[in-house]
């Protein structure tokens, strides 16, 4: 998010020293420096994060009054399907990757990642998902409505928007499979010397963990959606109960890879926790290798509890007992951490800046998250609950109040270190207790709701949920309207913030903010953010060569790529959603992947 | 160890930087993680494929593949370095990549330090000019210590 002041304080007066470089956009297509790419997933994934609230607020706004109001009940099925698929892949995971890229290298004192290159792919290929994604509203038939779990039958049956998800998913996960395999090498080979395993920060470690989930999970995924298209177009019957299929098969398949999945989404956010909590109680983390090792056993166990969200499709008691102790027992390695935090800020001298504030309020909350998950371990209440706003409250808990106020924490901690210069703490504090009191506001009465009986995914409701609908949605407006501050603040910051000193955070113990090197290396940047250059006369002698023929080069295959894909998008659209439009479209979209991936192996 | 495997220096030199990556994993335990993510991602698409859900199984393959290229470039970097030394009116820098070994020398005096410096990227790059040549080095030195090396070498060439 920080290097747009970089930009523009460089770009007044010292025009020549930007003559060898492409400017603008092309700067941004043709990077592989981490610290730009992880600015680029930050930036995506907010936007993203815009794009799936509005959505959102849709939702809340048909939900305010009992009845239908505002939009078509099918509508209504896309947009809370596409808001959860937005929020998942477009928004929590690539904000996690965004934050890898710029502290990994830092924290383990690496100059790059391991793939520089396939680290410029991996952010590419998000965009045109996205696009795919959100393209799919103007198809026949519109986006897909079956839910972020895209269940059969339903996704089996439904229009073209179904395909087009398909694809995004199919490219989001090539992405995140190449994040995760540079995440992997880097961490793994390019430590420097002296940062042993059992030194490397805890967010270093949790990304490790994570991206090893990843690389088991993401095939998983991929071939389940792979199965769902053909099915859908090819005459398979993986899951089509007309064609002697199992529906519930896929239900198996998708929570093999979906369990995993809501750790990849939560790991990193302990590991920015972790790095906070011990800054600002000026205190070194309590229980390190206790947390190393609770991260670990949360990565096994989460292979093991699936099910867990398939209680009531009918399975042995057997298996529903195991299921439930199952993960019941991972509700312990949480505590572990829960109570590591705690203990670290236990007797420190704390101050409660900003990244504090999400700090603690993710503790607070996410132990609540953590709770009603145990609640739904239990197989006799989840019986009751599954399918409720009791689950919707759930993992809201965990995901906004758990992982989405880590990162805005996160943010609030490195924009010094990144950008150089200091947010301005009130708005800061505004942002934080605004996004609280809403996010209390929207999600706790969804506890009532479920209990009382109320349905997730519909559009309509009984008049006695009347109530707590409202209370939600005036809350979930409140919410929207905060991230307003967020965005306010951190462009403030960029633009016009003061300059942030060379360690911001007395606290902070971390080799990106401890080690002198970087200090002395920010300090440069600083001044030269003050248009102060450092060595100028040497390079006024004799600009750098150029390197535009590479980077045109580059630009010549994006377009092109982009010219394949969206040629399939709209010869698949024209057909009507036709197996052969499908067809090209998958053409298209396994071309772009080959050429992503063989660009990046040729070296 | 930042000298192992790097031949001695004939002379004895005024200055002399070695950049290499940390190889901080090690072969056998490069080779080790691989076994337990193939055994991990092949073992449960097997497992799908006995279900009948097969078709996990491509992606897995796939997904090991290229981990397997990925791993196999680190592999083969592993040992590479590279080295910048002044010795008498002599710039030398040498490299190894992927077992190959280049060697270049330029006239102390003659020879230019530049670091191109991208504000917008926050990165630096050292190079050496040298009769309209450029040769780079040190790309991986943490930031902060090639800005010190450029330094310290533009102190060194400029002194007649
Ligand atoms: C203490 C640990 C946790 C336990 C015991 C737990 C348990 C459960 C259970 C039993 C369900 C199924 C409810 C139902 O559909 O009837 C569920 C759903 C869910 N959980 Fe958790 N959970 C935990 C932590 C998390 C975390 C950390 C996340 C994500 C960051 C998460 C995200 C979700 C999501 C997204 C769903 C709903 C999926 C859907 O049906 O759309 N959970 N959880
Ligand atoms: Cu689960």
């Amino acid at each position: 998010m920080s290097s747009i002041p970089h930009d523009h304080a460089a770009g007044h007066g010292v025009d020549h020293e930007h003559a060898h470089h492409p400017g603008g956009i092309m700067r941004w297509i043709t990077t592989t420096n981490h610290k730009d790419i992880g600015t680029l997933y930050l930036w995506f994934s907010f936007i993203m994060f815009l794009v799936g609230g509005v959505m959102a607020l849709a939702i809340r706004a048909e939900l305010f009054q009992p009845g239908l109001q505002l939009v078509e009940p099918e509508f209504f099925n896309q947009l809370n399907t596409v808001h959860g698929l937005v929020m998942i892949f477009g928004a929590i995971m690539p904000a996690a990757v965004g934050f890898a890229n710029w502290q990994v290298p830092l924290m383990i004192g690496a100059p790059d990642m391991a793939f520089a290159r396939m680290n410029n792919w991996s952010f590419w290929l998000l965009p045109f998902a996205a696009v795919l994604l959100l393209s799919s509203f103007i198809v026949p038939g519109g986006a897909a409505s079956a839910g972020w779990t895209l269940y059969p039958p339903l996704s089996v049956q439904t229009g073209m928007g179904m395909d087009l998800t398909i694809f995004a998913v199919h490219i989001m996960g090539a992405s995140s499979i190449m994040g995760s395999i540079n995440i992997i090498t880097t961490i793994l080979n390019m430590r420097a010397p002296g940062m042993t395993m059992m030194k490397m920060p805890l967010f270093v470690w949790t990304w490790l963990i994570t991206a090893y989930l990843l690389i088991a999970v993401m095939p998983v995924l991929a071939g389940a959606v792979t199965m769902l298209l053909t099915d859908r177009h090819f005459g398979t019957s993986f899951f089509n109960a007309a064609g002697g299929g199992d529906p519930v098969l896929f239900q198996h398949i998708f929570w093999f890879f979906g369990h995993p999945e809501v750790y990849i989404m939560i790991l990193p956010s302990f590991g920015i926790v972790s790095t906070i909590i011990p800054a600002f109680a000026r205190k070194p983390l309590f229980g390190y290798a206790s947390m190393v090792y609770a991260t670990g056993s949360i990565a096994i166990l989460s292979f093991l509890v699936w099910a867990h969200h398939m209680f009531t499709v009918g399975m042995p008691a057997a298996g529903q007992v195991f299921f439930m102790y199952v993960t019941m027992l991972i509700a312990v390695p949480t505590a572990v951490k829960v109570f590591n935090w705690v203990a670290t800020m236990w007797k420190g001298s704390m101050t409660f800046e900003t990244p504090m504030l999400f700090a603690i309020g993710f503790i607070f909350m996410f132990t609540v998250g953590g709770f009603t998950g145990l609640v739904l371990s239990l197989v006799p209440v989840d019986i009751v609950l599954h399918d409720t706003y009791y689950v919707v409250a759930h993992f809201h808990y965990v995901l906004v109040a758990g992982s989405l106020f880590a990162f805005f924490g996160g943010i609030y901690y490195w924009l010094p270190k990144w950008s150089g210069r200091m947010y301005d703490e009130t708005l800061g504090k505004w942002h934080f207790w605004t996004s609280f009191v809403f996010f209390n506001i929207t999600f706790f009465p969804m506890h009532f709701l479920g209990l009382a009986g109320m349905p997730r995914r519909v559009p309509d409701y009984a008049t006695q949920f009347t109530d707590w609908n409202e209370v939600a949605s005036i809350g979930a407006f409140g919410f929207g309207l905060s991230q307003l501050i967020f965005l306010y603040a951190v462009l403030k910051a960029i633009r016009s913030g003061p300059p942030a000193p060379a360690r911001p955070w007395e606290g902070s113990d971390t080799l990106d903010i401890r080690d002198p090197a970087a200090g002395e290396l920010k300090r440069i940047y600083l001044k030269r953010n003050e248009r102060l250059m450092m060595e100028h006369a040497t390079r006024r002698e004799r600009p750098v060569p150029a390197q535009r023929g590479a980077n045109m080069r580059t630009a010549l295959i994006l377009l092109s790529i982009a010219v394949v894909l969206f040629g399939g998008v709209i010869a698949a659209g024209y057909s009507g959603g036709s197996t052969a439009g499908i067809g090209v479209l998958g053409f298209a979209i396994i071309g772009f992947l080959l050429v992503a991936i063989l660009r990046n192996v040729r070296r | 160890m930042p000298g192992a495997g790097i031949p001695l220096l004939s002379a004895e030199p005024e200055f002399c930087v070695v950049s290499r990556r940390n190889d901080s994993l090690g072969s056998r335990w490069r080779w080790r993680v691989y076994a337990s993510l193939c055994i991990l991602s092949l073992g449960l698409a097997l497992g799908f494929a006995a279900l009948g859900a097969w078709m996990v199984l491509p992606y897995s393959a796939l997904e090991m593949a290229v981990l397997y290229l990925a791993f196999r470039w680190i592999e083969r970097h592993a040992a590479d370095w590279e080295r910048i030394s002044v010795c008498g009116d002599r710039v030398i820098v040498e490299r190894e990549r992927a077992g190959t070994r280049t060697r270049r020398e330029f006239n102390r005096y003659w020879t230019r330090v530049e670091v191109e410096e991208d504000a917008f990227n926050h990165s630096s790059r050292l190079k050496l000019w040298f009769a309209g040549q450029g040769v780079s080095f040190g790309d991986e030195l943490p930031a902060g210590k090639r800005a010190i090396v450029a330094r310290d070498l533009r102190r060194l060439l400029a002194a007649r």
